[in-house]
């Protein structure tokens, strides 16, 4: 064995940490070499001076101190404990509070979670949801009624209609505007989460009235969507009206309305945003509760022992059910809606487009119309807002004693 | 041993209040820290003195509590004073050194040598020199193989002989 490989092993030979072998290789080597027998003294005599420097001994009050400290940290546990048993109570408490308003009907915890991102609906969407899912049937129904209404009138006499439609020129022009308003209001908020009903009416005039026709029902069909309905009068020609209704995917739909200009001159041009999210979480949350309700009826029904109580809960199931049905389909419904959106078009055949109507001169107004529309839509947002905030304030204060409790467990963890 | 259970801190205080205290002290290099050091490592194991089931010996589980808060104290000095300023010779200056304490020549330079050490050679020398434990002891307060602790007690003891090459003299006889 040579000098480098000795020398390599000697801080383990000092206090026998080689193997046998290698160890007595080492001894024979030491034997006959004085440079490492040095080496080798060197190390021990380190290791040995190691070994007096010893430990010192604590100072005097040592144990006292560590008694102290160690009894102190117990204390502070045992206090810790107690923040944590607190942050549970209060946990639970929360939860209960929040799941019996639940059960009662009362939807404002779940409101509180999915409205918190556009408070500007939650002062209103407040009654009970029955009335507020049928509320919202009401509400759509008008519309439906309103456009056809409309539509209908004009079909069913063009003329009149159509003169109506001239002589209010500056009626149609504050509508476009409000439409404007409305279309900022809308898009502000969140566009994928919200639920919302498009749909619109536009007359047109055109002196090639197949062309246009054509047109206008081909380019739905292009863009994936489909005529639900149309009606062709071509009782004087020259004066052919047709009254066509159209479903077209949401996403393309403002498409399909601006190409509307290519195929004629729009005459009116009425646009309208159904916002249904509130509507909508009310009915879910209500079917959620209803899926549980029957959940709970189906366990019952496999315990009831007579046979009175098995009619009993198998009629409040089935009631439960056409229930959960209906509300199944309003949904559904409303999605349908939301995915395609309407357009009622009345085409006019002219001989002869009228020139545009200077409308030069309402630019101002239209202006101011939209600025000030804008205002109140934030208004009202901020409005909502505040009612929401305060509405929300007992939640608050309920999160806020269950944080403070973590917290202060957290901290005493932390300290130690 | 094995996993004896220890009802109270007087048992336990009384078999491991010194050794903790030296330890600190010899690894950390003053009488403050290895204080502070000391409460933090009681405090642990009154803390966890349920959960120990007595994988390892209690002695054994005392030390490796008591080695680990150090290394994390040391570790935290050093990122704190990377981050306060990289000037070495800062550094240097916070080297823990004790208040000349060895009144005996050889003891001192022994003392000063080992805090020139990194943390875990001088952890190891400790622990093997002075303090006495065997390699398997030593082995399982590090948590890591034998293998591991023999390279690496070899190396310390040629980083510490190389650190007190001037000192030489001290260490050519037999100790006194």
């Amino acid at each position: 064995m040579d000098c480098d490989k000795v020398k390599e092993l000697l801080p383990l030979y000092i206090d026998g940490g080689l193997s046998d072998d290698e160890s007595k290789a080492v001894s024979e080597h030491l034997a006959d070499c004085p440079q490492c027998m040095a080496e080798y003294e060197q190390l021990k005599n380190i290791a040995a001076a190691c070994k007096d420097l010893g430990f010192p001994d604590p100072p005097s009050g040592y144990k006292q101190r560590m008694t102290a400290v160690v009894e102190e940290d117990a204390k502070k546990r045992r206090k810790g404990m107690f923040g944590a048993a607190a942050a549970v109570i209060a946990a639970a408490l929360l939860i209960f509070i929040s799941v019996s308003s639940i059960g009662d009907g009362n939807v404002a915890m779940d409101e509180t979670a999915s409205t918190a991102q556009y408070a500007g609906e939650i002062a209103e969407s407040q009654p009970p949801q029955n009335q507020a899912a049928s509320g919202s049937d009401v509400s759509t129904g008008d519309e439906w009624k309103a456009v056809s209404d409309a539509a209908g009138a004009s079909a069913e006499t063009p003329q009149s209609g159509y003169k109506a439609d001239q002589s209010a020129p500056t009626e149609e022009t504050t509508d476009t505007g409000e439409g404007t308003g409305q279309d900022l209001a809308i898009a502000s908020a969140d566009a994928q989460q919200r639920k919302i009903i498009k749909s619109a009416y536009l007359s047109l005039e055109t002196e090639n009235f197949d062309n246009t026709v054509n047109s206008i029902i081909g380019r739905a069909t292009a863009l994936g969507g489909y005529v639900s309905n149309s009606e062709y009068n071509n009782r004087s020609e020259g004066k052919r009206t047709a009254h066509i209704e159209v479903k077209v995917p949401q996403q393309s739909f403002e498409q399909y309305l601006s190409d509307m200009g290519g195929y004629g001159k729009v005459v009116e041009d009425r646009r309208s945003g159904q916002d249904v999210t509130a509507q909508y979480i009310d009915t879910e949350t209500r079917l959620k509760m209803l899926r549980i309700k029957e959940q709970k009826l189906m366990d019952l029904l496999s315990k009831a022992e007579t046979l009175q109580d098995m009619f009993t809960i198998q009629d409040q199931l089935t009631n439960t059910q056409i229930e959960i049905e209906r509300l199944t389909g309003d949904l559904k419904r409303w999605d349908d809606m939301v995915d395609y959106s309407t357009a009622v078009i009345d085409i006019y055949e002219v001989a002869e487009i009228e020139p545009e109507p200077e409308d030069n001169p309402n630019i101002w107004k239209r202006i101011g119309k939209a600025f000030v529309d804008s205002i109140n839509a934030i208004g009202r947002f901020f409005e909502g807002f505040i009612v929401f905030l305060f509405g929300a304030v007992p939640y608050l204060v309920l999160i806020g004693i269950v944080a403070w409790g973590v917290i202060t467990f957290i901290k005493n963890r932390m300290r130690t | 041993m094995g996993g004896e259970r220890v009802a109270d801190f007087e048992t336990l205080f009384d078999e491991y209040g010194d050794k903790v205290y030296g330890l600190a002290y010899r690894l950390m290099g003053n009488r403050d820290d290895a204080m502070d050091i000391s409460q933090e490592v009681f405090v642990k194991i009154f803390r966890n003195l349920k959960a120990f089931k007595g994988q390892s010996t209690l002695a054994t589980w005392v030390y490796r509590i008591t080695y680990n808060t150090c290394m994390d104290e040391l570790r935290r000095r050093k990122i704190k004073q990377v981050s306060i300023a990289d000037k070495s010779d800062l550094a240097d200056d916070n080297t823990p050194v004790e208040e000349i304490y060895e009144a005996d020549e050889r003891k001192e330079a022994v003392h000063n040598a080992l805090y020139k050490l990194d943390d875990d050679q001088r952890a190891i020398i400790v622990m093997r020199d002075i303090q006495g434990l065997s390699y398997e002891e030593i082995a399982e307060v590090l948590q890591c193989p034998l293998g591991t602790v023999k390279s690496r007690l070899s190396r310390a003891r040629l980083n510490l002989k190389e650190i007190l090459k001037d000192y030489m003299e001290l260490f050519n006889e037999a100790g006194v």
